[in-house]
Formats: structure tokens, sequence, C-alpha cells
């Protein structure tokens, strides 16, 4: 039997074509869509994970004064950590900008090669890629920097720096201004015995063995440096500073004992004319003893008192503080988010649209199902029968989709973080979840709801299916009162259709919230960029890493700290600003007390505080938690942020009554660069704060384009459903000498209400719906998130429902004008 | 003559598929009369009321109904041919089956210039009482007779009826048949019948009979038995 009926399938997907066909695109694009974010994220996520064993990437690295001893390197690898230098200094190029010197690595952070080979003799080098693409460098090529030339060998990217900037502290990347070089170790000291370059970065990269970071770090802290050996003039000065009071006193007492030898010598020389001076010069001599024994005393004293004891660790960065490590990978996290909540959502779509698909398929043919099952063809073998086209559609479709997917989209998708950060070239990977998700799920659907449909309707009698038997309770019965006859059978072809119509403003609503998800991408970044742009409001910031004493002319001085907060299992910085009352850069005026301060919009946008609240912070490197009762909420949008009294915030954390470690302006300020960790000025902040859009870019136009064409695709086959279910009657009419133009409005126009008023609701409820979810995909990133549509985006979704609506229409139209005024015949036969 | 038809052709098919279904029918028929068309399966017969009733196009020939020729006309004046001229009776009564029996009539009352009125009409066809049931609600008898409502509300000129008893039992068929005979004394409709059932032809004023596409015989009922004496239905 089934042999016979697998005749038919061929047939059928004629008779059918154009509607098999649409389903056919949907499933391609559905799953085109989800594999090509989700699968790009993946890549990037997991490439740089393989990526970890095969470029040994570091567990982190630190900073010190001065090279370690071969003793002191010996005692941090005993336990089997394996440390190698990653020594640097920056070289000038003659266009200004500049590439950081590395000599080539042999154990940790391997260099990727793109192309070429690694340098081998002097002269050579291997630059960043990023650097070489945005400067159109090629193999061969000559690069100038330092004054030395070096032929490029090899292009490529080393893995501790993902994001390719020169300090930590920087807010953006910028290829033209800042890029590696490898050379051989012979070169790289060449350059360096040089000596005019800037000073020497004192880098290590360690993989550890049988230890932790903290527990290398506290090793770390034990090398201790002479203040003698500290080169940097800034570190010195603070340690003078520190120790000019040991001084003070040791010149007292040498004062002291001076001023007492000087007073026995003078009573001494009178003596032989009075007894009582003579006792007065034996007591003095006696007090330049006593001076000269507490002279000898003190020193110990004060080495107790001062005990200063310089390490030589300047700083201590493990590669999940590390903000160049990973950095494509974290930031891919949000795209994977929202591609999965896409798919998900593209999946009900599949078991929506087939659903409402199966269902009219299988009413149409319920007097043939009826007939066969009569004449004793099993439940099985139909189902069988009615399940394996629309499965087989499903399961190319899916392979299509896939295909497309990974073999295109998947790479095109990660284009964006490709531009950006500096990756190798990943090979694409096939997640399990994701080709199950891609390969399996849809035929699986299409069968399971093909069964679920075929199955209710073999639940009825072969008879009842065979006379296509309508139960005077199919239709839902009422009485209308109205005269007019038009608005009187499209209220009755409504309800009639109340299936297919929920079933379209169902679909509307699904890809409505594609549309969504990838506008709020858009709106939100579009919001971070404007926002932060907006709220700076200085023109510079000064980070010190050796702070002053005395706040620079025009310069407002602030005390920051960071701290963090949980969000979904993400740990994320919360910076503390302390400020004065009046400081002009900041909209927030923080009340005196050591735990009140004014919490920034970003914190409540995504964990809801409000005046009054008590909220709570984490310090990670003292492990202590800090509670602050929140009394105001400031615009500042920058981050997560909370400002404090900047006396209150210096007697919470311990320091001077004077301290300030940052400094805002609106024009440059006369700091010694040395003193200062970094500089950072508004157009740097606009550069940072236009990545985000520039990033999700590429996602935002692929949920745009897949949301329009599901939406599109699903519009035109509940729509077509809904003219298919009703070519009787439109048949019928025909024959009584119905107008086209009668005809459409008496079939059409409600549709249009059905669509106007559907998206009305669907609209805003698939806003609100994206609205909910939305924060778990940002949940990686400290930033505002602003999801508010302007009204007139509100107003294009609508509009742009409306125009597709009528496209479809114009289709549907000539849908109705094939319909043949015989086809009601045919239900004679 | 009201309905004059004369050498109609209508094939189908290419190739080894073509099929000449009609091969040059002649005919016609009075104003006010009503008229059986019989034949075997496959003789022509619907095809023949397809092609008067504008619902298919035939390939040559000629079809005038009251002197208007409709071979030639397009879509949108075949339409306009039927909304003006016929009305419709179909085997299966093809129901809207979310309207009411009154609002099943009112499809075509809406398009009609000069419709019937609406109360008599269901007076006279019994329907009253049924007016506000949906199809679902009916037997088939009073679905029938709502289908045949629906087609003389709008008064025309020409009922064209496609096999109207092929779904009823004989006492069913027989009220339906008065029903028709009934309308035809009451409002002069010229009536054209495609049936199987051999009985009716007792009851109208001409007989045709189609086989392999071609007229095999015509003629006159000289004496015409009422519908209600109709025996073996």
């Amino acid at each position: 039997m089934n042999k016979v009926l697998r005749k038919r399938l061929l047939r059928d997907l004629r008779a059918n074509f154009g509607r098999y066909l649409a389903l056919f695109l949907l499933f391609v694009m559905g799953i085109y869509l989800a594999i090509s974010i989700v699968g790009s994220s993946e890549m990037i996520i997991q490439g740089t994970e393989n990526k970890k064993s095969v470029n040994m990437v570091e567990d982190g690295q630190f900073t010190v004064f001065l090279p370690l001893s071969d003793d002191d390197l010996n005692g941090l690898t005993e336990d089997g950590t394996t440390i190698e230098p990653m020594f640097s200094f920056d070289l000038k190029t003659d266009e200004n900008t500049t590439l950081r010197l590395f000599r080539n690595r042999n154990k940790i952070d391997l260099i990727q090669l793109d192309e070429g080979t690694i340098a081998e003799q002097n002269g050579e080098a291997v630059i960043e890629k990023g650097y070489a693409e945005a400067h159109h460098l090629h193999i061969g090529d000559t690069v100038k920097a330092g004054g030395t030339e070096f032929r490029i060998t090899g292009i490529g990217s080393v893995p501790d720096y993902d994001m390719c900037i020169a300090k930590f502290s920087d807010t953006a990347v910028d290829k033209n201004a800042f890029g590696l070089l490898f050379v051989t170790g012979s070169q790289y000291d060449a350059i360096k015995e040089n000596g005019d370059q800037n000073a020497e970065e004192y880098t290590y990269a360690y993989r550890l063995g049988n230890t932790t970071n903290d527990e290398l770090k506290e090793q770390i802290r034990k090398i201790k440096i002479e203040p003698e050996q500290i080169e940097n003039k800034y570190f010195r000065e603070t340690v003078d500073d520190y120790l000019q009071e040991r001084r003070d006193i040791e010149a007292g007492i040498i004062d002291l004992h001076d001023g007492a030898d000087a007073l026995a010598d003078g009573l001494q020389k009178y003596s032989r004319f009075d007894e009582n001076i003579r006792d007065a010069a034996d007591s003095a001599e006696k007090l330049a003893d006593g001076i000269g024994e507490l002279q000898n005393q003190t020193g110990e004293l004060l080495d107790e008192v001062f005990d200063l004891e310089i390490e030589n660790l300047t700083s201590f960065v493990t590669a999940e503080d590390n903000i160049r490590i990973a950095a494509a990978a974290g930031d891919v996290i949000m795209d994977k988010n929202a591609g999965l909540v896409a798919g998900i959502i593209i999946l009900a779509l599949f078991a929506y649209v087939l659903s409402v698909f199966v269902v009219h398929q299988i009413e149409q043919e319920q007097s043939v199902i009826g007939a066969l099952y009569a004449l004793g063809v099993k439940k099985k073998n139909l189902m069988l029968h009615y399940i394996t086209m629309p499965t087989l559609v499903a399961f190319f479709a899916a392979l299509a989709g896939a295909a497309l997917g990974f073999g295109f989209g998947v790479q095109s998708q990660a284009q964006d973080s490709y531009a950006y950060f500096s990756l190798p070239v990943f090979d694409v990977i096939f997640p399990a979840y994701l080709v199950i998700y891609a390969l399996v799920i849809p035929p699986l659907i299409s069968a399971l709801v093909n069964a679920v449909v075929i199955n209710k309707k073999l639940s009825r009698t072969a008879l009842s299916l065979m006379k296509n038997e309508q139960s005077a309770g199919s239709y839902r019965q009422f009485s209308l009162k109205t005269k007019r006859f038009p608005l009187l059978f499209a209220i009755r072809q409504l309800v009639r259709e109340s299936r297919s119509a929920i079933a379209t403003v169902l679909g509307m609503l699904v890809s409505v919230m594609v549309v969504i998800l990838g506008l709020d991408c858009y709106v939100m970044c579009k919001a971070v960029n404007d926002d932060t742009i907006a709220d700076t409001k200085y023109a510079y910031q000064y980070l010190y890493k050796y702070p002053e004493k005395t706040v620079p002319e025009n310069g407002e001085a602030a005390y920051i700290e960071t701290l963090s907060t949980d969000c979904m299992g993400y740990t994320l910085d919360v910076t503390v600003i302390g400020i004065d009352g009046d400081n002009k850069y900041f909209d927030a005026k923080p009340e005196k007390g050591k735990n009140k301060a004014v919490i920034n919009s970003s914190l409540v946008e995504r964990y809801g505080y409000k005046t009054g609240d008590r909220v709570i912070f984490h310090d990670a490197a003292a492990d202590a938690d800090y509670s602050f009762t929140v009394t105001g909420i400031s615009d500042y949008s920058v981050g997560f942020t909370i400002f404090m009294d900047i006396d209150s915030m210096r007697e919470l954390f311990g320091q001077d009554a004077d301290y300030f470690n940052a400094v805002y302006s609106d024009c440059v300020l006369d700091i010694d660069e040395g003193r200062l960790y970094s500089v950072t000025s508004k157009a740097d902040i606009e550069q940072s704060a236009s990545v985000f859009v520039d990033l999700m870019f590429s996602l935002v136009v692929t949920m745009l384009s897949a949301g329009t064409v599901i939406f599109c695709v699903v519009m035109y086959l509940m729509m077509g459903v809904m003219i298919d279910r009703s070519a009787m009657g439109i048949s019928l009419i025909k024959i009584f000498g119905y107008r086209p133009r009668e005809i459409r409005s008496l079939y059409l126009n409600g549709n249009l209400l059905i669509v106007a008023v559907g998206a009305l609701i669907a609209v805003p409820l698939a806003k609100a719906a994206m609205d909910a979810i939305y924060p778990s995909f940002i949940c990686n990133v400290a930033c505002s998130m602003k999801l508010a549509f302007p009204w007139y985006l509100y107003a294009a979704i609508y509009v742009a429902v409306i125009a597709v609506y009528f496209v479809i229409n114009r289709l549907l139209i000539r849908k109705i004008n094939r319909i043949s005024p015989a086809e009601v015949l045919k239900n004679r036969e | 003559m009201y309905l004059q038809v004369k050498d109609v052709k209508k094939s189908y098919g290419k190739d080894t598929s073509y099929v000449q279904v009609l091969k040059g029918i002649s005919t016609g028929l009075e104003c006010g009369q009503m008229c059986v068309i019989q034949g075997t399966s496959g003789s022509g017969k619907s095809t023949l009321l397809n092609c008067i009733g504008g619902l298919d196009t035939m390939d040559s020939g000629s079809i005038t109904v009251d002197g208007k020729e409709i071979f030639g006309l397009k879509p949108a004046q075949l339409s306009d041919y039927r909304r003006d001229n016929l009305g419709f009776i179909f085997q299966f009564y093809n129901l809207v089956p979310n309207l009411t029996v009154r609002e099943n009539i009112q499809i075509c009352q809406h398009i009609a210039e000069k419709p019937l009125d609406m109360d008599e009409l269901l007076e006279t066809l019994g329907l009253t009482e049924h007016q506000n049931k949906f199809p679902a609600q009916l037997s088939g008898g009073q679905q029938q007779r709502t289908a045949i409502a629906r087609a003389l509300i709008k008064n025309p000129k020409l009922l064209l009826c496609d096999e109207p008893t092929g779904a009823l039992d004989s006492k069913t068929s027989r009220d339906i048949l008065v029903l028709l005979e009934e309308i035809n004394a009451k409002y002069g409709t010229t009536m054209l019948i495609v049936t199987h059932n051999n009985s009716i032809k007792n009851m109208v004023h001409k007989v045709i009979i189609i086989k392999d596409g071609l007229v095999k015989k015509e003629y006159m009922n000289e004496t015409r038995t009422p519908a209600a004496e109709l025996e073996d239905l």
C-alpha cells in the first residue's frame, strides 16, 4: 500500500509546489539564521578555547620593576609552572603609530601565523594582522619602526593580544595606531642596546604547574627590591615621601647629638671656674653619650616603625581578568544568546506553521483519508504517507539551511569579530546541539505535528471522514443584527477563520519577535553609543598610577575604586567614583556617609534598584563586601557606576584625607606622563562607544532580514491557507456573478482587519517579550540597557506589517482570480 | 428561442489525453419552459450546462440567452451575465456553512437589482421557521430548499439545476420537484435540469438526451405528469 501511496508524493509536491516552496524557504531561512549566529559565536568561543592548548595561552601575566633573577625564576617554577619573559618596548613609526616589539615566543602565547614564517634573522619580523591590514602590509614588505627597518616574514596574531590594545585601560582597538612586532632575540637585544627607546616593560607570562594563581602571586610578592634599585622616578618619589619622616627623625637625633656634644664641650671649657659648671659639663657629656646611645638604638626602632620592604611585583593579571585575552569570545556571548533565543522562536514558528499547514491539508484530504481508511488501509500506513512529504521538505530544507549556515553564514557572521579583534582564522565547528537542532529537530517537529493532527483526524469514523461531515457545533453560532450584508459576511468569515486568524497573528507575533530582537540589539547599542557620548562631560580623564598630593590646576579630583557585582553568573565591574559635591562632570550629588551612594541608571535598568534600597558590591582583591544605601539615581549611563562623597569614600577605603587617583578636566592638563596609568579623552570614549554598534551591526542586519523574510513567508502561507479554505465559497459566489472587487471585499478585507488589529497586539507584545528576556543576552556586559523604541519605530514596524500585507494581498488576489467558478462543481464528483 | 445552442464543441487535453466532450450540440429552449437534459456519465451533459452557465468556455459554436451571445465573453462579462440572468442549484447544495439560511439567501439578494421579497420566498419554500439555522442544523431537503431560495431570490430568468435531487431520498426529491414546478408556474422561470433520474423527464416541457457529446434525441412532452405524481424517484 505504501508503495502505491508513495506515487502520490511527487504529484502532491507538484500540486502544492508554491506552498511547499514557501515552507522550504521558511525552514531554510530559520535554520540559516540560527546556525549562522550561534555557529559563528560557537566558532569563536570554542575556537578560542581550542587554541589555548595549541598556542599555549597563558594562565596569567605579571609585571615587575626589575627582571627576575635566575634564582627567583627557579623558585617560581619549582612546582612545574612555566614562565616566559614577554619583555617589550614600544617603537614609533614614521606615521606616528606605535609598534610594540617582542621577542619570538617559545613556550607561552605562541604566535599564530596566518601566512609566512617566524622571523629567523635580524631585520625580519612578524607583524600583527590587524595593523598589517590597516596599513596594507604584506609578506615581503618593509616596515620601519624606532629607526629600524623590518622585512615582514609573517602576519599573524597572538592570544594575549586578542583585543589588541596598548594599555589595559584603553577603551577601544585602534588598528591604525597600534600593533605588534615579533623579532628574533638578538634583534630585540640590538634595538634595546641602541638605548634611545622607551623604557622596557618587564612582563612575564606563566602557565600554572601544581599551584594556583593566588599562590603564585604570593610567591612573587615575596621577591623584594631595595629602594635604591627603583628606576621609576615617580615610584621613588612615593617611597621617598614615605621615608622622609624617618630621615627627619634620624637627622633630628643627629642634630640633638651634635648639640649635646657641643654643649658638653662648651661647658667643659668653663668647668674650672665653677663647680656647678663642672657638674653641668659632666651632665652634658652624659646627655651626649645618652643621645649617642639613642642614635644607635633608633636605627633598629626606625627599621621596625618604617618597615619598607618593596615588592618587585607591579601588576598581576590572570588570563580571566585580562581584557586582551579571549575578548572576542566574551563579546560574542550576547550574539550566541540572541541566536539561541531566535532559534527557539523559530522552532516554535516551525511547529505552528506546520500545524496550520497540515491541518489544512488533512482537512482538504479527509474524504480521501476516509475512503482509504474504509478500504482497510491501516492508520500507520496513512500516517506514514501524510507525514512523508512535509517531513522530507523539512529535512531537505534543514539540510540546505544547515549547509548554507555552516558553509557561508558562520564565517560571514564572524566578519565583524575578525575585523575588530586580532583573531586567527578559526575553522567552522559543528557543535552537536547545533547539528541536532539543524538536521534533526525540523523533520522531527514536522513528523510529530503531522502525527498528532492525523491521529486526531483518524479518530473519526471512515464514513464521517468520507462525508466530510461538519457538525453543527463546528462553527460558532450567533445571530447578527446588521442588515449590511458585506459586513455581516465579513464578520461571519472572520469568525469562521478565527483559528487561521489567530494562527496568522501568532505567526506575526513570532516573526515580529525576531525583527524586534534585532532592533532591540540596535537600539540598545545605539543608546549606549549616544548616552556614553552625551554623559561624558569631561574632555580628559587622568588616572594616576602614582598619585600626587596637589590637584593640578583646572583639574577636578576624584577617587576611583573598582568593585564587582554578579549578573547571571558573570562578574561585572562596578566603578565607585568619589567626587566633591560640586563636581561639574557628573550629574550626581552624593550625600556624606560611608555607606551612602548614588547609583547610575545602568544599574537601575539592569537590577531595578531604587532610592532607599541597600545594594551590596564585592571587592575581589580584599575579599570583602561593601553595602550602600541608595540615596539617589544618576542619569550617568556609562558602565555600572556608583558615586560617593569623596571624603566619605576616602574614609571607607582607608585613604588619606587628601587622596585622589583621578582627575577630570575640560582641557589638557600638565601632568607628567610617567605618573599616569592612563589618559582617556572624550574622543577615545566616542570611538569605543561606537564599537558596540559596529560589532552588532551584522547581527542586527541578519535578524532584521531573516525576521522580515520569515514574516513575509508566514503571512503568505497563513493568508494563503485562509484563501484556500474559502476556495469553495469564492468559487460559489463567482458562479453567482460576484465581481472581483466584491469578492475581494468579502474575503480579503477581513484579513486586513486581522492583520491591522493583530499587528496592534503583536508588535507591543513581541516588544514586551523581547525586553523581558533581553537582560540575559547582555549578562556579561556592564552597560546601560535602554530598549525603549521611539514612537516612529513602532509606527515603522506597523506600517511595514501593513505594507507586507498589501504585497501579499496582491499575490493572493492573483490566487483568488485563479480559482475557477467550476471549482464548486467538482464537489459533485 | 430564449436559449439557443448552436453547434457547440468542447474538448479537453492535448495529444494522447485529448478528448472531445461536446461534438457539435445544437438545441434550444423557450422562455418559461422546464427542460431536462439526460445522458450517461461522460456524455457531456454537465459540460453543456457549464458552458451555458458561463462556467466553462467552448471551443466553437454559439450560445445565446435572451438573444445575447455568450461565446467569446471575457471572465468579467461572463460574471455579469451570470449575475443578471442565472440561478444555480447544485446536487450537494453548496451552502456556506457559517451563514444561516437567511444569510445564505442574502448572498444572492445582495447582488440582485430587483430581488424577490425574502420573507415571501422563505414562506413559499417553507423555510420561515428555519431561517436562522445553520446548514448543519438542517435536513438534506431543507438545505436544498435553501439552495433553491438562494438561486431564486435574484428572480433569474434561467435556472440551471445540476442533479438537484441527486443527494435526496425519494420523498424529499418529490417535494423539491413540486417546489420547482410551483416556482416555474409562479415566476415563469426557465429551468434546465441535468439529471440521471428517469422519472423527472415526465414533469418537464422538453427532454434532451445526450450521448457521446451529441444530442441523440430531443422532444417535447405532450402530456406532463405533475411532480407530485411522479413515480420511482
